[in-house]
């Protein structure tokens, strides 16, 4: 009879690496790191300082693995280091993108010189580019959203705001993207 | 809008994505049953997350960021090793310290006051050619031989500036201005040579 081989779940890698057994944290960095590197890259459309934010976060994922007490998911413990980490890098280099001032019932209606269009034929090139011309505090919801598959509550934890403001953020991102794509499709459905 | 049903358009994103449970899935599959335009926002929704789900991850930096990490967490543990120092030690370091202190603070004086004569402009490596253009942070591939490299940065009018840095990249820049195209096409090709890990534009 064939012996079944699974792969240890992102729990028990936790509690390896927080015991410091470097095999764990290896298999655990082969298996996110794409993910975050993309999460992050995404936000801050800089794959330097992105390379830099994800030594980071996985530092932190090493020195404190110990403190993780699995109240919440691993992924949502390690995308909130993540989003903290590079929110903190866009605070510093460009502050009015993460102000706590939002307010969120206006719709954003900022939208995407034509002339970075020009390249952008295909639907999901248009999709890509005015994903990239929302706020960057809509954009994380989104991607959390929808690349990540995350739940609501999920996505309040990571990014420390109320399920309220998740759930209103993307309403308005996804107005935002609509408004975006359909001035550049004449698709005003 | 009423509030239930703006309640209901929140939700809609995340009954797309299969993520939503309980009373509030009963409720968007109630408007779903009943309402034309909110089964179309549903399908807008689900092609929106298709969209975002196809999009190419990209590279990233793979074992490359696995390596910097051994290596930080080799310097971290040789730190936690490090015996602490007799106390009787500390004196020395102190005087040192303020002489450094001194010497840091004469050497920032005379900069300061000296005369500006210099640009922010790059040279190469060895000190010779001006160059103009963007620079980027390139990690070779170990095996890649040095003359395929020369003849490559020669291809692409490109000269070391630096390196290699710390984490083992270099700094390479364009000997001429780039338009962005120009640069983001020169970055798309360093990503696609054998030669090359990883190309970075700073």
């Amino acid at each position: 009879m064939a012996t079944q081989i699974t792969e240890p779940s992102d729990e028990e890698l936790i509690e390896r690496i927080a015991r410091q057994d470097r095999a764990a944290f290896d298999l655990f960095y082969k298996r996110h790191e794409k993910h975050i590197y993309f999460f992050i890259q995404k936000k801050l459309n800089d794959s330097f300082e992105a390379y830099d934010i994800l030594h980071e976060v996985f530092m932190e994922i090493w020195r404190k693995a110990d403190r993780f007490e699995g109240r919440s998911k691993v992924s949502t413990w390690f995308f909130g280091i993540a989003f903290n980490k590079t929110v903190d890098r866009i605070r510093k280099k460009m502050p009015d993108q993460f102000s706590e001032d939002d307010n969120e019932d206006i719709v954003d209606e900022e939208v995407l010189n034509p002339m970075e269009l020009v390249g952008a034929t295909e639907e999901a090139t248009l999709i890509a580019k005015c994903i990239e011309a929302l706020k960057a505090t809509q954009r994380a919801v989104v991607q959390l959203a929808f690349y990540e598959d995350m739940s609501y509550p999920e996505i309040a934890k990571i990014i420390g705001r109320p399920e309220g403001t998740v759930k209103t953020r993307i309403f308005h991102a996804k107005q935002a993207l609509k408004l975006c794509i359909s001035k550049f499709t004449g698709d005003r459905s | 809008m009423t509030d239930t049903a703006k309640d209901l358009e929140q939700l809609l994103p995340f009954y797309a994505n299969g993520t939503l449970e309980g009373i509030e899935k009963e409720a968007v599959e109630k408007r779903l049953q009943e309402d034309e335009a909110f089964r179309l926002e549903l399908d807008y929704l689900k092609a929106l997350r298709a969209n975002i789900k196809a999009e190419d991850m990209g590279q990233s930096p793979g074992e490359l960021g696995l390596a910097r990490l051994h290596k930080a967490i080799d310097a971290d543990a040789n730190v936690g090793n490090l015996p602490k120092p007799p106390a009787n030690e500390n004196r020395f370091w102190r005087i040192a310290a303020i002489a450094a202190t001194i010497a840091l603070i004469f050497a920032l004086s005379v900069q300061l006051y000296a005369p500006i004569t210099g640009s922010d402009d790059y040279v190469t490596a060895s000190g010779t050619t001006k160059v103009e253009g963007p620079v980027f942070q390139i990690f070779f591939e170990a095996e890649g031989n040095q003359g395929a490299i020369s003849s490559l940065l020669a291809a692409e009018k490109l000269t070391i500036i630096e390196g290699p840095t710390e984490i083992g990249y270099y700094r390479v820049a364009a000997i001429e201005k780039l338009s962005n195209n120009t640069r983001q096409e020169l970055l798309a090709r360093l990503n696609a040579s054998p030669l090359i890990q990883e190309a970075l534009a700073e």
